[in-house]
């Protein structure tokens, strides 16, 4: 096996410039695809870590998944259909939600916290802007919530010094031109109007919700939307995010209310986020099977070049299983030594990423290339790229071992 | 116990028009034996040098090494006959270019892998010296004369103490001088060792050395 190693090595300094050619293919190869998989893994976690922060792990909300049955379906259960129904009309709201609140309370980890949440028109300085209300508990919705953290200006307990005040995303402050100590003029597709004080400003990262959402004491909401001791949702936080998926399903079941985790409220992005994935996968592809092409084309030609040498091997007695791992051995040496050069490179490309600058807004907000550093990404770099190597240089090496040394020896006599 | 033995051998290659490259070979070789193949050009001499090596099968009839017979053997097991019990020596030196000369005079015995490394190359070094390239052995085969080369060829035939010797031309691109040399080595093998030593030449002064002579027309051989 050294023997085959060290005459697969000396075949490839016989041919320097092609083999160099080839390990910088295979480098390229992996050099992309690991600073590729940086790039997506680190955008991917770093926008979910946005969208946790940002969004609620588990929402309760006044809905139901599927719309519920009408009395007349009811009654005539098996009817093919019934036409010009006039649905009931439900009030809106969780109902029995102080009872709700206090059950979740005496679950160990968890927090909960009501909220009315709203459509108004804001108005400033002749400006108007929809937007979000969202009633609050200050108290408890700092504990389901980041934003006491997200503050930029002011504190959330600021609602309570203001007689009507309210904390705005800084996008949606921006969009008005309202500056801290404005009086604003919020009102409700309910008819009321209320003067309201800018306590406090925001900013979460994620643009949908900087631009279109603020915060009152959830009695002023509720005055502002005339749905006195109304809520529409309860929003949950869980000690682990990952568990937050199966107890909105557990809760569902149970009190019969939409309840949505992080990951399903945003499962649309996430989705893009995977098709993402693949057409970075289908880039990688193309350069490792580039990659590959380059790695035939040097064993290939050593096994042409070397068509004496083989017939002398075989002659001396080495095996067609020791003439083909020769020129195999000589597509895994490319591969391997591309792949650790590809490591370098890729982990260059990483620093190079991650030192540019910018301002974009894509859905959230970022600062930089978010770049994620996982072994597990040069191991499958790595991986595919040795393979591919190994299977490029099988075919010629089948021929290589196939060859017959009489034609040869004759050939050169 | 005959070392090497071709009964009834034929060599015919397939195609629309089949070619005949040798045919009904009787032949035994003993130990210690020195023999000369000689033939007009066409005649199958190396035709029948690659069978007796067991490079290339026969279509009919069998050969025996130390009168186990060769036929049912798969290509490994040949390859394997090959590497102990053979050794070659071509008309072309065919030398790895990449390698010192007695790293390619080492090769057989590291593949054979019954001695260590460094062992292999003292080996190696000894059999050089053996045929005057002492003074060469880490020395590349462009950096040699093509004398010195097919001398390192033949130091690789007998890398592996070989039972049998098979030479076609060893001296074909040789002047006088040096194509000496090899056939006395050649001589010395048989007679001081008691190796087979089979040999293909044209030259009729080198032939008359051989203490046996064959000769091949039209791929039979010819009797006296
Ligand atoms: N692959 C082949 N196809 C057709 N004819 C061949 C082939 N190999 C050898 N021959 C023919 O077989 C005959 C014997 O060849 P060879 O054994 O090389 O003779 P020698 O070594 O005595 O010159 C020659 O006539 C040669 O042309
Ligand atoms: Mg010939």
């Amino acid at each position: 096996m050294a023997l085959n190693l060290e005459i697969a090595l000396k075949h490839l300094r016989s041919r320097v410039r092609q083999s160099v050619v080839a390990v910088l293919g295979v480098a390229t190869g992996v050099g992309f695809s690991v600073a590729m998989a940086a790039l997506m893994q680190g955008s991917l976690l770093d926008f979910q870590q946005k969208l946790i922060d940002a969004s609620p792990h588990v929402l309760i909300k006044d809905e139901y998944r599927d719309p519920p049955l009408q009395p007349a379906e009811r009654a005539f259960a098996g009817a093919v259909a019934l036409d010009g129904l006039k649905p009931k009309e439900e009030l809106r709201g969780i109902k029995r939600a102080k009872s709700l609140i206090a059950g979740l309370d005496t679950v160990p980890g968890l927090s909960a916290a009501p909220l009315l949440e709203g459509q108004v028109v804001i108005r400033f300085g002749g400006k108007d802007v929809a937007a979000t209300l969202s009633g609050i508990d200050p108290e408890r919705h700092i504990r389901v919530s980041q934003l006491a953290d997200d503050m930029s200006t002011g504190t959330v307990t600021n609602l309570y010094a203001a007689a009507n005040g309210v904390i705005a995303g800084d996008g949606l402050a921006r969009k008005l031109g309202a500056r801290i100590g404005n009086l604003l003029i919020v009102s409700s597709p309910a008819g009321v109007v209320l003067r309201m004080k800018l306590v406090g400003l925001f900013h979460t990262g994620v643009v949908a919700i900087d631009d279109a959402r603020a915060y009152a004491l959830l009695k002023k909401a509720q005055v502002l939307q005339d749905r006195p001791n109304v809520i529409n949702r309860v929003r949950i936080a869980v000690p682990d995010i990952h568990q937050a998926r199966g107890l909105a399903r557990r809760l569902e079941e149970r009190i019969g209310y939409l309840t949505e985790s992080w990951d399903e409220a945003n499962e649309d992005i996430l989705n893009a986020l995977q098709v993402r994935n693949v057409i970075m996968y289908v880039v990688v592809g193309a350069i490792l099977l580039v990659a590959g092409f380059g790695i035939f084309n040097i064993v290939s030609t050593i096994t042409y070049e070397k068509a004496h040498d083989i017939a002398i091997l075989k002659s001396l007695g080495f095996r067609e299983s020791d003439v083909r791992s020769i020129f195999v051995t000589e597509g895994l040496a490319t591969g391997v030594g591309g792949s650790v050069l590809g490591w370098g490179l890729g982990f260059t490309l990483c620093k190079i990423l991650e030192s540019i600058e910018f301002n974009a807004k894509w859905a959230i907000e970022m600062e930089g290339l978010p770049i994620y550093y996982d072994p597990l990404q040069y191991g499958i770099a790595t991986a595919i790229a040795v393979t591919s190597a190994g299977v490029a240089a099988f075919l010629p090496a089948r021929r290589a071992a196939r060859l017959n040394p009489v034609d040869i020896i004759r050939g050169a006599a | 116990m005959s070392m090497l033995q071709a009964e009834g051998v034929s060599r015919v290659l397939e195609g629309e028009v089949p070619v005949t490259l040798v045919r009904d070979i009787d032949v035994t070789f003993e130990a210690g034996e020195f023999c000369a193949i000689t033939g007009p050009s066409g005649s199958g001499k190396s035709s029948l040098l690659y069978l007796l090596g067991l490079l290339d099968v026969p279509t009919e009839g069998r050969i025996s090494i130390e009168d186990a017979a060769t036929s049912s053997l798969p290509s490994d097991a040949l390859a394997d006959v090959r590497l102990g019990k053979l050794g070659f020596v071509f008309q072309f030196h065919f030398l790895l270019q990449e390698f010192t000369i007695r790293e390619n005079v080492a090769l057989p015995i590291r593949k054979l892998g019954r001695l260590a490394e460094p062992t292999a190359l003292a080996r190696a070094e000894s059999l050089l010296e053996e045929l005057g390239l002492g003074d060469k052995t880490r020395k590349y085969p462009h950096q040699l004369s093509g004398g010195e080369r097919q001398r390192a060829a033949v130091a690789r035939a007998l890398a592996n103490d070989p039972l049998i010797v098979l030479a076609d031309e060893p001296t074909g691109n040789l002047d006088r001088r040096n194509g000496s040399i090899v056939f006395d080595i050649f001589e010395r093998l048989a007679k001081e060792q008691g190796r087979t030593v089979i040999t293909v030449t044209h030259d009729p002064s080198l032939a008359a050395r051989a203490g046996r002579r064959i000769t091949l027309v039209d791929g039979r051989i010819q009797e006296p």
